[in-house]
């Protein structure tokens, strides 16, 4: 039984706007400055009047190893990861290979799976936002914003690092380029082509603890104008525990075929089968209540640049099929699209100009009962916007707009302005504020799983960072305080069968992170992060802080390379309700990578046999409460590259 | 630009940006209405339990038969479970039929928030439960005896003891 009212009227807290507004006029206020024409270089990276391209320019966290595509917001919080760090992670899954890599990521676990519906985890939090569902996380692969179309978040475990270039995590969110779900932070993960003609094979083949057979085979080829991508994974395990296993086979395809060397054209197609359980509470097993997904993902991508244009028009579609051990059974799909336009029409300024358009819906039934629920799709249109403009070249703005019309909602305006300066060439600041969006999704709406209301309206959350940050060839550190604002948060309130979800909640979080890390000491390499938050009463499964740390070490010897690696995570003030109720013991474990390779100098056939102890201190912990994570384990695994 | 300039851009750049609202949570209201949901059809049994008093955060209602809705209550927003005495088919409550009893579930309200919760079968716990019925914990116990001594329930040790779990 739910019953809706409405909101007693709120205060209005304009302070963002003001400073949006204030620091809109500061940028305008600065006189087009003397610099010198930008000019592209061969990969199309633009010089500054310092001679440094944006790849030269320090980054806010984390190293970065690859230009920025055109059209980022050069302002936000970032951490950069390269797809082969992901690709060598031992933690089991990418998501936590990501939240590795910086401390206000966090994303809980319960094994070598995360699963779906009940007991699931793999909810990836940003500085305080998202959890399970994450919703107010959005994950962008290659240029399309991945999540269900009914329950409007991603599936955990469809992310495999075989075909990756990088991972982008964008602190803050950023609905202005990205639309709804953008709240508390954005992952951007990108995929590789081969750069030169000819092609690469690999193979990596690993077999472990609890049964565990791993096997991902990968190509890559630039014959002519062609450009081909392709990538077959397949994980089975048993688990650690009565229910704990699964399966998970996916493929991703894709092509590019270079019309001119300005147009290109690229077809993507990925698709997920994943297979498993939710072993339930350690207490109370539940090893028969499997789950059996399918998803299959697609793109076209027209990209033509002219001069000092570039046009990037993106359609997609996605389509999943859920069935659970209840009888519950959906079909849902997402389509969409996006046209993006990035000018630089003045020395100082690029302009980024855009429209998308997004359409959900799906089909849910009971499949003993033959009972179907109702729902009704959500379409929205957008038009966004970005400016970027450097008076000097070491200050940076950035200002964007987004007008989204929902057909349900009308319109919203989102924005979002920022500063970055460069204070030296090793010194760096910036500042930003944004107002994100999430709207609410279908089974938000429709499903009574607990409850439903169809009169949800969406999320609205202010997020700001300030940040410095100081890198150099060796030691790379950086700090950010940030504060978010929510309101209208979708919350459930009490338990079947008077359960009811309302646009109720507000969150105001406040938090501090930063990093240290010191590069290439010899054969070392030393990586710490630190988060601190106060999150208010929205402490389920929203940690008050976490540290990460990694020692690496690695050394050539001609043909021969000799590496290893440990890593680290704490998790402090973790709860499984609101209030601070129900608290879980601090998660902490250690991993421990060991790797050769051999690269043969005539057939340039390299061969890395490897081996991973996860929690080598056999600690016992978890992330969710009475879901026990594995004690010591190991994975061996061979990497065979043509 | 001059060192000078720079510093003084950056403090332009901290003021705006520097989000300086706080919040007015020493005003924070909910509004909270207690519903007899007893008779709730989509429960396999209806126990015909009428609540005689009830009281949640900082606010009590009165009588409430079955199906019943209290008046809208303000209470400062906040968790916990609601506290009652509730009479066993007896719409009169007298002491006699009468037991302490309180939500299942730490309810929740927040700034704001009109909200009905409804007490119900599952959602109650109680001294002496029929099968299936949670058994009340001794803080929530002691502070229905607390709130309404006229009762005169026993104390928890013997709350088994007390006339209508006889009966």
């Amino acid at each position: 039984m739910a019953t809706e009212r409405p909101m007693t009227p709120r205060s209005g807290r304009p302070c963002f706007r003001y400073g949006l507004l204030l620091a809109c006029c500061a940028a305008l206020a600065f006189p087009a400055p003397a610099v010198a024409e930008p000019s592209e270089t061969d990969n199309g990276e633009t010089d500054n009047d310092n001679g440094e391209t944006d790849e030269d320019l320090p980054s806010f966290e984390s190293e970065i190893v690859a230009r920025r595509p055109s059209g980022e917001d050069v302002t936000q919080a970032t951490t950069h990861i390269e797809g082969r760090k992901l690709r060598d992670s031992a933690r089991h899954t990418t998501l936590e290979a990501i939240s590795q890599e910086s401390a206000d990521v966090y994303v809980s676990g319960r094994g070598a799976i995360h699963g779906v519906s009940n007991g699931a985890s793999g909810g990836v939090h940003i500085r305080g936002l998202g959890g399970s569902p994450n919703t107010q996380i959005l994950i962008v692969e290659d240029g399309v914003p991945d999540y269900q179309g009914i329950f409007g978040h991603p599936i955990p475990d469809a992310y495999v690092p075989f075909l990756l270039d990088d991972a982008l995590v964008l602190k803050g969110g950023d609905s202005v380029r990205y639309g709804t779900n953008a709240m508390g932070g954005v992952i951007v993960l990108r995929s590789r082509w081969r750069e030169t003609a000819g092609y690469e094979l690999h193979n990596d083949a690993a077999y472990g603890s609890y049964r565990t057979l791993r096997e991902t085979a990968a190509f890559l080829g630039r014959f002519g104008a062609w450009d081909v991508a392709g990538a077959v994974h397949a994980m089975s395990t048993d688990g650690h525990r009565d229910g704990a296993g699964g399966s998970s086979f996916i493929t991703h395809g894709a092509a590019r075929y270079r019309i001119r060397p300005t147009l290109s054209l690229t077809v993507r197609n990925k698709l997920v089968h994943l297979k498993g359980a939710d072993p339930g509470p350690a207490s109370h097993p539940t090893p028969d209540h499997w789950f059996d997904v399918w998803r299959d993902n697609a793109s076209l991508g027209l990209d033509w640049e002219h001069g000092n244009a570039h046009l990037a028009i993106t359609p997609s579609f996605s389509i999943g099929v859920h069935r659970l051990y209840d009888g519950f059974y959906s079909v849902d799909h997402a389509t969409g699209g996006n046209a993006q336009l990035t000018l630089t029409p003045h020395r100082s300024i690029e302009l980024l100009l855009g429209l998308s358009a997004e359409h959900t819906d799906g089909e849910v039934r009971d499949r003993t009962a033959q009972e179907r629920t109702p729902v009704r799709g959500l379409t929205d249109l957008s038009h966004y916007n970005q400016l970027t403009f450097a008076p000097f070249s070491a200050l940076r703005f950035a200002l964007g707009t987004r007008a989204l019309y929902n057909t349900r909602y009308g319109f919203e305006l989102l924005y979002k302005g920022g500063a970055s300066w460069h204070l030296s060439d090793r010194l760096f600041l910036h500042t930003r504020v944004a107002r994100n969006y999430r709207q609410p999704t279908i089974r938000e709406l429709y499903l009574p799983f607990p409850s439903a209301n169809p009169d949800l309206r969406p999320e609205i959350a202010v997020t700001w960072d300030l940040g410095a940050g100081y890198t150099s060839a060796h030691f790379d550190a950086s700090a950010s305080v940030y504060r978010t604002r929510a309101d209208n948060l979708i919350k459930y309130f009490g338990f079947w069968p008077s359960a009811e979800v309302v646009n109720i909640g507000h969150i105001e979080i406040w938090g501090v992170e930063g990093s240290v890390a010191a590069k290439d000491l010899g054969p070392f390499s030393v990586q710490l992060s630190a988060d601190w938050q106060d999150v208010g009463r929205y402490t389920r499964q929203n940690p008050r802080a976490k540290i990460n740390f990694s020692v690496d070490a690695g050394h050539d010897f001609g043909q021969h390379f000799l590496g290893g690696g440990i890593s680290g995570e704490w998790v402090h003030g973790l709860y499984m309700a609101d209030y601070a109720r129900e608290p879980i013991d601090d998660a902490f474990a250690m991993d421990l990578s060991l790797r050769y390779r051999y690269t043969s100098p005539v057939r340039g056939v390299a061969l890395e046999p490897y081996l991973f102890l996860r929690n080598f201190l056999n600690r016992q912990y978890a992330y969710v409460a009475d879901y026990p994570m594995p004690g010591f384990h190991a994975l061996a695994g061979l990497k065979v590259e043509l | 630009m001059n060192a000078l300039g720079k510093f003084a851009l950056l403090g332009a750049l901290l003021l705006a940006f520097l989000p300086a609202c706080t919040d007015d949570d020493d005003a924070a209201v909910a509004y909270v209405q207690i519903k007899n949901d007893f008779n709730n059809p989509e429960m396999d049994f209806q126990p015909p339990w009428t609540i005689c008093r009830a009281a949640f955060l900082d606010a009590e209602v009165g009588l409430l038969r079955q199906g019943d809705e209290s008046d809208e209550v303000e209470v400062t927003p906040g968790l916990g479970h609601v506290l009652m005495v509730a009479a066993w088919d007896d719409p009169t409550c007298a002491p006699e039929n009468a037991l302490p009893i309180a939500s299942r579930n730490e309810e929740e309200v927040v700034d704001g928030q009109h909200r009905t919760i409804a007490i119900n079968l599952p959602n109650h716990q109680g001294p002496c439960p029929p099968e299936g019925v949670a058994p009340i914990p001794e803080d929530l116990y002691e502070r229905i005896r607390a709130l309404w001594p006229e009762f005169a329930f026993k104390p928890y040790a013997e709350r088994t003891e007390n006339a209508q779990c006889l009966d």
